[in-house]
Parts: structure tokens; C-alpha cells; sequence
């Protein structure tokens, strides 16, 4: 007979349902113990100005110092909130707290915190569209280079120009580093080298016989080099002439090492070929004139001659003998009349010198155009070499990390070329055998290396006009500012 | 909750909806420059909607507790808690762009993965485990009363043992702590006739069924086991008087019994167990997250 527990009314406490089971207080605690403490993470650290626990990520590694200090940037409260409802007065809040350290470097309008691009003002009535720093510069995106920015961010409006701007100058559908890349424009263009001196690289890369009569084989490096240089140039000799040089007719003022040292006389050319006016040094005691302009060559000319007027009288006297006339001594001249023979010999001999230099086709001429045309002293107008110092007007080109190639490997027509016109530029396609998606193994592969846009095209322009001066203190950037809402203050 | 045929339109729409979110971030991602963010006009519509999700999932906890809340059943919220909840996760990694952000984003992240996984395993052990419970338990009791009935057992193993054996020295202290529980002494009869083996099944009573029931060795004990139980009462029989027989059968029989709310116990920390992380993390989810929408706008 199986056991009878009796009923269950008996043994169970009917009432049950009326008392709180012992753990849930327990776990209400837990809940509330949870949510209590959420909140006071989140709050202490606002309590403490400290709103990092909010970033939407890392900071880049050029702003990781800013990291705590939010307020920094975001100059203005409920951002995101304004431009939900499509307000871009955040934005440019926003622009210009990136421009508060970065103005000084980035060209930019002032009143509308934007960035200028490398392209504005060439079609002035197809303005950019307004372009926030952050659309291209994305923050908070972990320790990334910021400005590393990713080609679709340029492909964006290149790949389509015509859709932003009525007209435009440049090729207009670009979608990267491929076919859709134009050549480079001045060999697209078939236009000649513009530069206004006479230049044989075939004649100066074959054996030349030096001034002591030995033989001499030039290379490139003679006289191209990247950046200034600190080795000496072995066809420079810097000398007492240098006052000004051929750095004067580019148009960069400034030495980068991306590029090659302007071609200068003084560092270049003046080994081989000196301004020698006077082999024997009796009139002018440094032989040759300064390479400079005429007009400071006739200075020069003229001040030597005079000296030598003062000291050889007798240069003079015999000049001016008359034919069968008697002799005499500038001494027994009246001062002005021997003053008057002086600056009449010295003249005339500037102008044999003259002479020597612009027309005889010894000096000058042999580099230098200046045809027929002159000033109102008589005096040739040279034209300014303006030897180009950078061939992309768009895009740049670091001769300092490509030298380890040959440089001929890209400039293959140097050694055939006779005349200055011609544009020694490797085509778009030598980069192409590098700059390309990698293909092929061992032998036969090719590419491989970067083909990003930011490369070679930088989207900034620097600043034109007057740059500020800039005002930041390095407390500024690592200290900590009073947040939004309140007076700032820069603790020190 | 089963999770049967009337989940069905849930499924369809969580899955159509999943899909659909896919789509438009797919899109978005690939006309985004760079990578698709969270404050973009996609990012915040799907921020917006795994917001919305989370809301709807928290309110059923509202919805229970406020039982004048008449707006839909209370099987209706659980099915919305269940999908919608589940659905929020997808829509919160499309809305972050499967990236986890700064310190606050990453936690909330890290509470949601671990809300919506605590959430799906509950809904697999209470979709699974009902149907164990009643094959494996068929004597189950209300959870709450599980004690008092455990000392029921007691009670009745005591009276069993004292009815056919006579009280002794050896049940004294089981008979003390009966009496503190139930606030008076456990029945015992009047009259006691010796038989054979009485001593025998004390002794067992004693040493195992009492130790067993009290739960001091739940695990150790022969009769935690129900094939050594068997075994146990088996080679107890034929030391016992005839009329000792149904007593010892008896004492199994409680003994299965107890052994039915230990499983029954260990059922339920299973089939409730997970809600001790669900709950408490989703109280801290709906504040940070509150925090983070707030924030969010701000910067």
C-alpha cells in the first residue's frame, strides 16, 4: 500500500503567496546596486571635469594630449543634437577650434573657418562646397594618423567634378591611381621646358675636359641633388661675388627636402664656367665679373676700372695721346680736365668690357637670353632663367625617398637631350611600375607600393597674406579649460 | 516561456527587420568615406531604434509589477521583451558600426552582448527545461514551499520510523528539532509492540534517511542516488520483520520524494538562475545608455 502524505492543504502554508520570498530583496538590491552604480561612474567623472568616458573612441595620436580635455573642440554644447536638426554653426565652431592651432600652418578664410583647398580660386564662380575639417579628418577613431586620409574621401568629388563645380580646369573624372589618372599635365600638354637658359644635359653627361686640362665625366648628383645639401657641390666655388644668386627667379622661397636644390651659378656652374673678363687680372684683379645683373656688373666694372684709372695714369695718358700730338701727363692737367679724360677712359673701357660680356657671346650669352632688348641706360634685359623648381603644380614629388633608384631609371631621355625645351619627366606610367596593386611573382611582379591620393596631393594650401602670430602656450595645449558654459580659464 | 508557433510573426519580423537594417548599413557603409559612425542620420536612426528596443524590454519589468497596467497581455510583453530585446543588439552594433567606441560605449556594448546572451540562453532554458521538470520531477512543488515540505518530510519519516519502531534515545534530537520547527511535539503513538528488526531500521533511519533529509549529506549519501537508494532498501528488507516491510518502502518513498526537490531545486536555480545577471546588468544598461544619448547630443 503506497503512503499517504495526506493532503496538500495540510501540508503546505496556504498563505504563502503573501510573503517576500528572502532573495528578492537581494536582487532588488543587486538591480538598484547596478544602476547606482552606472551612475555614479558616469557623474564622478563629470563632477571632475572629466568628460573622457564619453569619447566616442581613442584619439588620434597627434591629439591623444587632448584626450580629457573635450572642451578643447567641442567649443559648443548640444553639437550633434544641432546638427540633427541641420545647423552648421557647431561645425564651424568646430573648424575653428581645429584652426585655433592649426591656422597658422593651413590656409583658411577667417570669417567661414574654411580650409582652402589646393584648387580654390581657379574657377571663382563654382565656389567649393563648404567642407568640415572632421568630414575628412574623422576624430575619435583610435591612434590612427589623422591626416592619413583615405582616397574616397577625394574620390568623392573627383570622381564626379562636374556635380560640385559648373566648370573646372582638371580632368574631371578621377577614381584613383588607375587609367582614370591623367598623365602629367605639362607632358599630356606636349608643353616645352619654359626655363629661359641654355642647358645641354648630353653634352654636360659626356667627357668634358676641365679647366686644368684633365678629363671629367659629370653625373646627375653634380648638380641635382634633394634638399639642401651638405656635402659640397663639386662644380661650386662660392665666392666674394655672391650677393645674389638664381634662388632669386624661383618662385619657392623655401629649400624642402622633397626637392631638388635650385640650380645656382655659384654652387653649379662657375667651376667650369667663370665670368672671365680679364685673364690677366692687370685691370679687374678677380679676372671675371659677379653673376650678377648688368647693371651691378657695371658697377663692379666701374669701380675696378676707376682704381685702376688712379693708379695707372699713364693707361690714360697714352689713350688719350692725340695723333702726333705732344705728350703729356695728367698732373699737368687742370683737376677737372684730368677728371673729365678719367671718367671718359673708364667709360669707354666699361664699354669694351661690355661688349666682351653681352655681345661677343663669351660669357653671358652662352647661357643666358637677352636678345636686342634694352634698359634705358643701354644695358641688356636678361630674362630670369625660371628654371623650374617644382614640375607639379598639384601634386608633389619626394626626390629624397626615391633615391635610391637610379636616376635615370626615370629620367631615361636625360642622355639624348640637347635642348633645354626638353621635359626630362618620366610619364605617369614610370610610377605606375611601382605606385600599382602588386601583380605577378618574383620576376615578374610589379607594383605593390601605395597608390593613395594624399601621396602626392595635399588638399591644403598654406596660408596666404598676413599669418597670425601664433598665441598658444604649451600650457594651453596640456592644461586643462573651464568647460563650455563657463569664462575660460587657462590654468597655469 | 515555449517557444512555439505564436512566436512565428515575432521570428518574421525580427529576422525581416535584422535584414533590412543589414541592407540600409551595407549601403551606408559603402557610401560612407570613412568608416559609417554612430552620429551619422543612419547611425542615429539605428541607435534611436536599439534604444527604442531596450525600452520596450525594460518595460515589461514595469509592466509586471504594475499589474493595473492592462496594455496588452503579459504573454504579449514577454514575446516583445524576448525578440525586440534580442533585436536591439544587431541594430546597436549597425548603429556603433561594430565598433565599440570609448570607455562608455564599450561598456554598454559589453552589457548588451551580455544582456541579450544571459537573455537568449534564459529563453532556451525556459523554452527546454519545463518539459525536463515535469518528466524528471513529477512530484514538484511550489518553489517557495520547498523548505516547509522538506520538513514535512521529515515529520512523516519520523512518525513512520517512531510508529512501528518506538521512540529511542536514537531519534531524540530529530524529534527535538521537529518540535522546534512546528512549534509542538511530532505524534507519536501510545502504544509500542517490539518486532523483528526494529532496531535495524532505526539504526538506518539514524544513520542515512535522517542525515539525508536533514541535507547535511545530500551528495555523499547512498540515498542522493536512486539506484543506490533502491539497493540501500533493498538489502534493508530482508533484515526487517514482515511487518517492517511497507515502512521501509515508505521511507524510500520519501526519500525518492526528497530526492525530487533536490532536482527540482537545482531545475529552478537553473531555470531562474541567469535572471541574477539579466536584471541587475539591463538596470545599469538603461541608465548608461540614457547617459550616452544624452552625451551623445551634447558633444
Amino acid at each position: 500500500m503506497a503512503r499517504d502524505p495526506g493532503f496538500i492543504w495540510h501540508r503546505v502554508k496556504l498563505d504563502y503567496f503573501r510573503r517576500r520570498p528572502p532573495f528578492r530583496p537581494v536582487k532588488f538590491g543587486l538591480c538598484i546596486g547596478c544602476a547606482l552604480l552606472a551612475a555614479v561612474w558616469v557623474t564622478a567623472g563629470a563632477i571632475r571635469s572629466d568628460h573622457s568616458a564619453f569619447s566616442s573612441g581613442a584619439m588620434s595620436a597627434g591629439h591623444r594630449m587632448l584626450a580629457d580635455q573635450c572642451h578643447k573642440c567641442h567649443t559648443e554644447a548640444w553639437h550633434s543634437l544641432r546638427d540633427v536638426f541641420g545647423s552648421s554653426e557647431a561645425d564651424q565652431a568646430m573648424n575653428r577650434a581645429c584652426l585655433t592651432c592649426h591656422g597658422a600652418s593651413i590656409g583658411h578664410d577667417p570669417s567661414s573657418a574654411v580650409a582652402f583647398h589646393q584648387a580654390s580660386g581657379v574657377d571663382q564662380s563654382s565656389p567649393e562646397p563648404w567642407v568640415g575639417c572632421a568630414s575628412c579628418h574623422a576624430e575619435h577613431e583610435g591612434p590612427q594618423r589623422l591626416s592619413a586620409v583615405a582616397d574616397a574621401t577625394c574620390i568623392r568629388c573627383h570622381e564626379n567634378l562636374t556635380e560640385s563645380l559648373k566648370t573646372t580646369p582638371f580632368h574631371a573624372q578621377i577614381s584613383g591611381f588607375d587609367e582614370s589618372h591623367p598623365e602629367i599635365r605639362v607632358l599630356a600638354r606636349r608643353e616645352p621646358d619654359q626655363a629661359k637658359i641654355a642647358l645641354n644635359h648630353r653634352l654636360h653627361l659626356s667627357p668634358l675636359r676641365g679647366r686644368d686640362g684633365s678629363m671629367i665625366q659629370m653625373s646627375c648628383a653634380d648638380c641635382h641633388r634633394a634638399g639642401p645639401a651638405s656635402a659640397p657641390w663639386p662644380y661650386g666655388t662660392p665666392t666674394r661675388h655672391e650677393s645674389i644668386d638664381s634662388l632669386a627667379a624661383h618662385s619657392e622661397p623655401t629649400l624642402q627636402s622633397a626637392y631638388m636644390t635650385p640650380i645656382r651659378y655659384s654652387l653649379h656652374c662657375q667651376a667650369c664656367h667663370e665670368l672671365t673678363v680679364d685673364r690677366s687680372g692687370e685691370r679687374i684683379p678677380e679676372r671675371s665679373v659677379p653673376h650678377e645683373t648688368p647693371r651691378t656688373i657695371r658697377t663692379f666694372l666701374r669701380g675696378r676700372l676707376t682704381e685702376f684709372a688712379a693708379n695707372h695714369p699713364e693707361a690714360i695718358e697714352a689713350a688719350e695721346k692725340p695723333p702726333g700730338g705732344a705728350r703729356f701727363t695728367l698732373r699737368e692737367l687742370p683737376p677737372k680736365e684730368a677728371d673729365r679724360l678719367r671718367t671718359e677712359w673708364v667709360n669707354e673701357q666699361v664699354g669694351l668690357f661690355e661688349r666682351l660680356i653681352y655681345i661677343d657671346g663669351k660669357t653671358c650669352t652662352k647661357c643666358h637670353e637677352y636678345g636686342a632688348n634694352r634698359d634705358a641706360d643701354g644695358l641688356p634685359v636678361i630674362a630670369p632663367p625660371e628654371i623650374p623648381y617644382r614640375w607639379f603644380a598639384h601634386a608633389s614629388f619626394d626626390h629624397e625617398r626615391h633615391r635610391t633608384i637610379d636616376c635615370l631609371e626615370c629620367h631615361a631621355t636625360v642622355g639624348s637631350s640637347t635642348a633645354t625645351t626638353d621635359v626630362l619627366l618620366p610619364g605617369i606610367e614610370t610610377c605606375r611600375a611601382c605606385h600599382a596593386p602588386r601583380t605577378g611573382r618574383g620576376e615578374s611582379a610589379a607594383g605593390g607600393v601605395s597608390t593613395e591620393c594624399a601621396l602626392c596631393h595635399t588638399f591644403h594650401r598654406p596660408p596666404t597674406g598676413n599669418i597670425e602670430q601664433p598665441t598658444r602656450s604649451i600650457r594651453d595645449l596640456i592644461g586643462h579649460v573651464a568647460p563650455i558654459g563657463t569664462k575660460a580659464t587657462v590654468s597655469r | 516561456m515555449k517557444l512555439d508557433s505564436s512566436h512565428r510573426p515575432w521570428l518574421i519580423g525580427t529576422v525581416v527587420t535584422i535584414a533590412l537594417a543589414g541592407v540600409v548599413y551595407a549601403i551606408h557603409a559603402a557610401s560612407a568615406i570613412e568608416c559609417p559612425r554612430g552620429d551619422s542620420a543612419v547611425g542615429l536612426v539605428f541607435g534611436v531604434l536599439a534604444a527604442a528596443c531596450l525600452l520596450f524590454a525594460w518595460l515589461l519589468s514595469a509592466r509586471k509589477r504594475v499589474l493595473l497596467l492592462r496594455v496588452g497581455t503579459l504573454t504579449w510583453w514577454m514575446r516583445g521583451h524576448l525578440w525586440l530585446g534580442f533585436l536591439a543588439l544587431p541594430l546597436a552594433l549597425f548603429h556603433g558600426a561594430f565598433a565599440f567606441g570609448g570607455p562608455l560605449t564599450t561598456v554598454l556594448m559589453v552589457l548588451l552582448i551580455v544582456i541579450v546572451v544571459s537573455g537568449i540562453l534564459g529563453a532556451a532554458l525556459q523554452h527546454a527545461l519545463p518539459g525536463v521538470m515535469t518528466a524528471q520531477v513529477p512530484r514538484e512543488h511550489t518553489y517557495e514551499q520547498l523548505d516547509r515540505m522538506r520538513w514535512n518530510l521529515r515529520q512523516e519519516a519520523y512518525e513512520l520510523v517512531v510508529a512501528a519502531c518506538g521512540p529511542g534515545v536514537e531519534t531524540e534530537a530529530e524529534r527535538a528539532a521537529l518540535e522546534a520547527f512546528a512549534g509542538h511535539p511530532p505524534h507519536e503513538p501510545k502504544k509500542i509492540t517490539t518486532v523483528e528488526g526494529h532496531q535495524t531500521l532505526k539504526e538506518a533511519y539514524t544513520l542515512r534517511v535522517v542525515p539525508y533529509l536533514r541535507g547535511i549529506e545530500n551528495g555523499a549519501s547512498p540515498l542522493a542516488d536512486s539506484t543506490q537508494a533502491v539497493m540501500f532498501f533493498d538489502d534493508l528488507r530482508p533484515r526487517l520483520g514482515p511487518s517492517l516491510h511497507p515502512v521501509a518502502s515508505d521511507l524510500a518513498d520519501i526519500c525518492d520524494e526528497a530526492r525530487q526537490m533536490v532536482r527540482q531545486s537545482r531545475l529552478h536555480l537553473w531555470l531562474h538562475g541567469w535572471l541574477w545577471i539579466h536584471v541587475p546588468l539591463s538596470m545599469a544598461l538603461i541608465v548608461l545608455m540614457f547617459v550616452h544619448a544624452i552625451m551623445a547630443l551634447y558633444y
